[in-house]
């Protein structure tokens, strides 16, 4: 990205910027996703000015509001960051190689389901494993005895 | 006393929930692009804080499939994203009406807002 000397660029550029100080909490997908979206706003917004003058863009960068609630909107459904600001690095490198719309959210929530669940069903299966062999031995020495053939 | 914090929050909460169906019913009869859309939902006041709070929700709706996007070509300015509502984003408007009937006859019905 050319840094422009344009002043209207330069404002756009610091909202930009301030935005993304405010999310350096999300994973580096989300937070391009985010950015992409509101550089697009703001493009196709200024677009509609005629003429683009800086009071039309500061009311569009107004408007979009406070990158603070912006950055709170974006966190809503992440997994909350870890200590060290923001999901691992190499889950977000690994998401920003693939297109956007492949990445989905479900993805650290979804594994640590799926972890929990395993490890559930792994421990079903354990203890339903003893009940069987256990009373399975003790039918087999002089439990009560099975139902005798005379009573059909 | 009510401070001015919680009057924010109750705001907050009231649309966390609702707000992605009126999105959703938005887009229910035509697709719109990005600009248009949130500042459609942007003069609502009681619905959304900023215009920039509704693109991580747009997000949202992307990630969960009820909505895709297009790019379309403008005659007068750059290409715009257009969303458009999918089948199961029509789906899940038309489960929130129903819920959302129920649930707000059954809230005027406690608080005593039938009439309000």
């Amino acid at each position: 990205m050319n840094r422009s000397t344009d002043p209207l660029d330069r404002l756009v550029e610091d909202y930009l910027a301030e935005v993304a100080y405010a999310t350096a909490g999300l994973s580096a997908a989300r937070r391009e996703d985010l950015l992409a979206d509101l550089r697009e706003h703001i493009t196709v917004a200024r677009a509609e000015l005629d003429p683009p003058t800086e009071a039309g863009i500061r009311t569009i960068l107004d408007r979009l509001g406070d990158p603070a609630a912006i950055a709170e909107e974006a966190h809503l459904g992440e997994p909350a960051p870890t200590a060290s600001t923001g999901a691992s690095p190499h889950a977000s490198h690994a998401a920003t190689m693939l297109r956007p719309s492949a990445v989905r959210s479900r993805r650290s929530p979804g594994r640590l389901a799926l972890v929990l669940v395993s490890v559930l069903v792994v421990l079903m299966v354990v203890v339903g494993a003893c009940a069987v062999l256990f009373f399975a031995a003790r039918t087999e020495s002089g439990g009560p005895p099975q139902v005798s053939p005379s009573s059909r | 006393m009510h401070s001015m914090e919680s009057q924010t929050g109750l705001a907050t909460a009231l649309r966390r929930g609702t707000l992605e169906f009126c999105v959703l019913a938005l887009l229910e009869d035509e697709e719109r692009y990005g600009v248009e859309l949130v500042s459609r939902l942007g003069a609502e006041t009681a619905l959304t804080t900023s215009e920039g709070t509704l693109y991580p929700l747009l997000s949202r709706l992307r990630r969960t499939g009820w909505v895709a996007t297009t790019w379309q070509e403008s005659p007068t300015g750059p290409p715009r994203r257009y969303y458009g509502l999918t089948s199961n984003g029509k789906a899940a408007l038309a489960h929130f009406r129903s819920e959302w009937a129920a649930f707000r006859d059954a809230v005027d019905h406690i608080v005593g807002t039938e009439n309000s």
